[in-house]
């Protein structure tokens, strides 16, 4: 009897399970063919594509993703004129360690880049929220591969994470997802608000910088560094501006990148307080595509 | 551990799996093992209370032992009130010290002399009110002579410790789950299908029902400044929902994991929101706590016997620790006092026993007189959540002040946008149209033979694709966890 409640409940178990998988399948399937670019969406699996051959990547937070967001992508190529791949994740999607896993998966697929713009936002190395974050792949393709690798990943948050996005496809907000066809975010601010900043600030840290959670990300940061390597990719880690200039963090991140300049041979770049004129951000630390534009074409051109 | 996490998918078939297949043959390995795998289960939140549990199961085990073995009467109380003065010590220091301190403290200052009590910094051990009530009925029992000490120590701590029951019950006798433990146990199929069954819909009712509705009842009651009196009754409703979902949901899947391995426990709650009056209510909410107490409390005080007044004053005892029980705060005192003036009516002009059957049994629909009395026993049901939700009195008190004023009468409206309320509506009439087609059943999902093959498998994969979709996958603990 026991044999048999067994097969019969693997039997139920696979049966449920493989129709909850050709459904995400499906609705993958159905959003992939909207055909995305990487300043169309936030989504990493829908523009790594296979075998290709990149200039250059930018990673990171939103900091990052915010060289493609509101179809400043195409600007940024221009400027550069140089092929780019985004792997950037906003929306307090993820840290250190998932974008770790991003560059994994991108060489796994047999791409290859040249240089790596690690955009090193103080706060990503601090953050309690980032390496918890279960929204990490709400706008991921359900790819078995991608999957699977994740699966094998160490990570803090993994099995919330995989339910998560797993059930992200399955929600109307993913099937009806489609090509942002915004150019150029264009809101700009008049002046600095301090309190909007001091809020802003309290908001990512809490009371205090969590020294313990920096020492891990360091760790991270060595690991992504030694993976790009590996696979003949130069980085260059950059601190991105910011409107009010140094975050709380600055010193200490400078101090480790400092280090690690030495150590592993990367480029390091402070650029925090490279660009303090309000009309070139539409929030207090993000540029609008002027400001992408600006510091681009001064800051990251040269780089190169 | 959770039950509602993945780490708990993975352990259970595990578990199952060495239970059944490498240690079928022999009832002290398949203890042993159940034993170990209960430990590792409760190690998982904090290894260091294991210490306490083993600490509080070997204290029980012994006092029951010498009990037994007493040459005289008075060694036979010392052994007994030993056992007791240490676990209610326990209880009360983890559970209510700090709430003795400051009330006595706050007693004090309220007639002008300022004291300082030292408040502790202890975290609550998961569990211990549900495995310090399994120790205490043990020993009472045998204090009573209703029970034999059970001399095998594996037994005994697995009658404590079994990991479906360990952390938010259900509450069990040892004349009700020893037997079963000491005796060899054949795997039932039957019973494990409907086992399954019983997980899927506790799982449900946990991550699809209580966790959704948590959303709402967290923002509303949070900010109540910021709602109309309707929206404040529906945070109250919803909290209905959710309370009942989380803790009758962890009650079906330790019921039917525990089916799994052919040890049947004690039905924790009976549809308590198809009650039609607050005594059904009772007899069908939290029922292995409510007859402990029953049997541990209200009886050992005279019970009913003693005419109408001594009735009256052990049923307010009664729900005033219960209120207690449930944890160190005012409110949820206010919560069971409230409760006790509910039924006090219906004690006092002897009704109280008026509805004993399931409502409207045999049929699809109950009268419409029915229907009002059900209504009416979950309105104030609800009311009486008010307290046991809010973080004091006093805001549970301006919550309500809150919901009596004209904006009662006005459509209720949320901010948050977390979760479409249509959806959450339709999950709640979806949970309920299941809940009183089984209410007559042992559980929601226990589905006669004669159902259609097909209705019942789209039925089962209906449930499974909901929790796959809405079911909340952030880590929640069940709320009882904290009692």
């Amino acid at each position: 009897m026991i044999k048999k409640f067994v097969i019969r409940t693997l039997i139920v178990g696979v049966i449920f399970f493989g129709i909850l998988i050709v459904v995400l399948l499906a609705t993958s399937q159905y959003v992939e063919r909207k055909g995305f670019r990487n300043s169309q969406t936030e989504s990493n699996t829908l523009v790594i594509e296979s075998n290709r051959e990149y200039d250059l990547m930018f990673m990171g937070i939103s900091h990052a993703r915010n060289f493609s967001r509101h179809g400043n992508h195409e600007v940024v190529e221009s400027i550069l004129n140089k092929k780019i791949i985004n792997i950037g994740q906003g929306g307090g999607a993820c840290g250190i360690n998932e974008q770790l896993f991003y560059l994994d998966y991108f060489y796994s697929k047999g791409n290859k880049v040249d240089t790596v713009f690690f955009i090193l936002t103080p706060p990503m190395l601090t953050s309690e929220k980032l390496p918890f974050s279960s929204n990490t792949f709400d706008s991921e393709l359900f790819d078995l591969k991608f999957f699977c690798q994740y699966l094998s990943f160490d990570s803090e948050n993994k099995y919330e994470r995989i339910v998560q996005y797993m059930q992200s496809k399955l929600k109307s907000k993913w099937v009806n997802s489609e090509p942002n066809h915004t150019i150029g975010k264009k809101d700009s601010l008049v002046e600095v608000d301090m309190e909007a900043v001091r809020k802003g600030m309290q908001l990512v840290h809490g009371r205090n910088i969590n020294v313990e959670r920096f020492t891990k990300s360091c760790i991270g940061v060595e690991k992504i560094i030694k993976t790009a390597k590996k696979h003949n990719s130069f980085i260059v880690m950059i601190i991105p501006p910011a409107l009010f200039g140094k975050w709380p963090e600055h010193n200490l991140v400078v101090n480790f990148a400092q280090k690690l300049k030495k150590k592993q041979g990367v480029d390091f770049y402070d650029f925090s307080e490279s660009v303090l004129i309000p009309k070139y951000y539409y929030d207090h630390h993000h540029m609008n595509t002027k400001g992408v534009e600006y510091f681009t074409a001064v800051f990251l051109k040269p780089l190169l | 551990m959770l039950f509602n996490s993945l780490q708990y998918l993975v352990f259970l078939p595990l578990v199952f799996a060495i239970y059944w297949g490498v240690n079928n043959k022999s009832l002290k390995l398949q203890n042993l093992f159940l034993l170990a795998a209960s430990y590792y289960f409760y190690a998982c939140w904090d290894w260091r209370f294991l210490f306490l549990l083993m600490f509080s199961t070997g204290l029980d085990y012994y006092t029951g032992l010498k009990m037994k073995d007493a040459s005289t009467v008075g060694m036979r109380k010392f052994w007994f009130w030993l056992s007791i003065g240490i676990n209610v010590g326990f209880l009360g220091i983890f559970k209510y010290y700090n709430f003795f301190a400051e009330s006595f403290a706050g007693l004090l200052s309220g007639f002008g002399f300022q004291a300082n009590f030292w408040t502790l910094q202890v975290i609550l051990p998961v569990g211990i009110s549900f495995y310090t009530f399994h120790g205490l009925s043990y020993v009472i029992d045998i204090y009573k002579n209703r029970i034999e000490p059970e001399r095998n120590i594996v037994d005994y701590s697995l009658f404590v410790s079994y990991f479906p029951l360990l952390v938010a019950g259900p509450i069990e006798r040892a004349t009700h789950l020893l037997p079963q433990i000491k005796k060899r146990r054949n795997f039932d199929y039957t019973k494990a299908v409907d086992g399954l069954r019983q997980i899927l819909w506790g799982l449900f009712k946990k991550v699809v029902i209580a966790d959704n509705c948590a959303k709402y009842v967290n923002v509303i009651f949070d900010n109540p400044e910021s709602y109309s009196g309707s929206t404040l009754a529906l945070g109250a409703v919803l909290f209905a929902f959710q309370i009942y979902g989380d803790f009758s949901g962890y009650s079906d899947i330790a019921l039917g994991t525990s089916r799994l391995f052919g040890i049947e426990l004690l039905k924790n709650f009976n549809y308590p929101y198809f009650s039609r009056d607050i005594a059904e209510f009772w007899r069908r909410w939290h029922i292995s706590l409510s007859t402990w107490f029953r049997d541990y409390l209200y009886i050992p005080l005279g019970g009913s016997q003693g005419g109408a007044l001594m009735k009256v004053r052990n049923t307010f005892i009664i729900f005033l620790v219960s209120g207690f029980w449930h944890g160190a705060n005012w409110t949820f005192i206010a919560w069971g006092l409230l409760n006790a003036l509910y039924i006090m009516p219906s004690i006092v002009l002897n009704t109280n026993r008026n509805n004993l059957d399931v409502v409207a049994k045999g049929k699809y629909f109950s009268t419409l007189g029915e229907l009002i009395q059900i209504i009416i026993t979950f309105a104030i049901t609800c009311f009486a959540w008010i307290f046991f939700r809010a973080k004091d009195l006093d805001s549970a008190f301006s919550y309500i002040k809150r919901i009596f004023t004209s904006s009662l009468f006005t459509i209720p409206k949320f901010n948050s946008n977390q979760f479409s309320t249509k959806v959450l509506l339709i999950l709640i009439l979806f949970f309920l149209l299941i809940e009183w087609i089984g209410r007559s059943y042992n559980h929601a999902l226990e589905i006669k033979d004669s159902t259609s093959f097909y209705l019942k498998w789209t039925l089962y994969f209906f449930i499974f694709m909901t929790i796959m979709i809405w079911g909340v996958t952030t880590k929640t603990e069940f709320i009882y966890f904290a009692f």
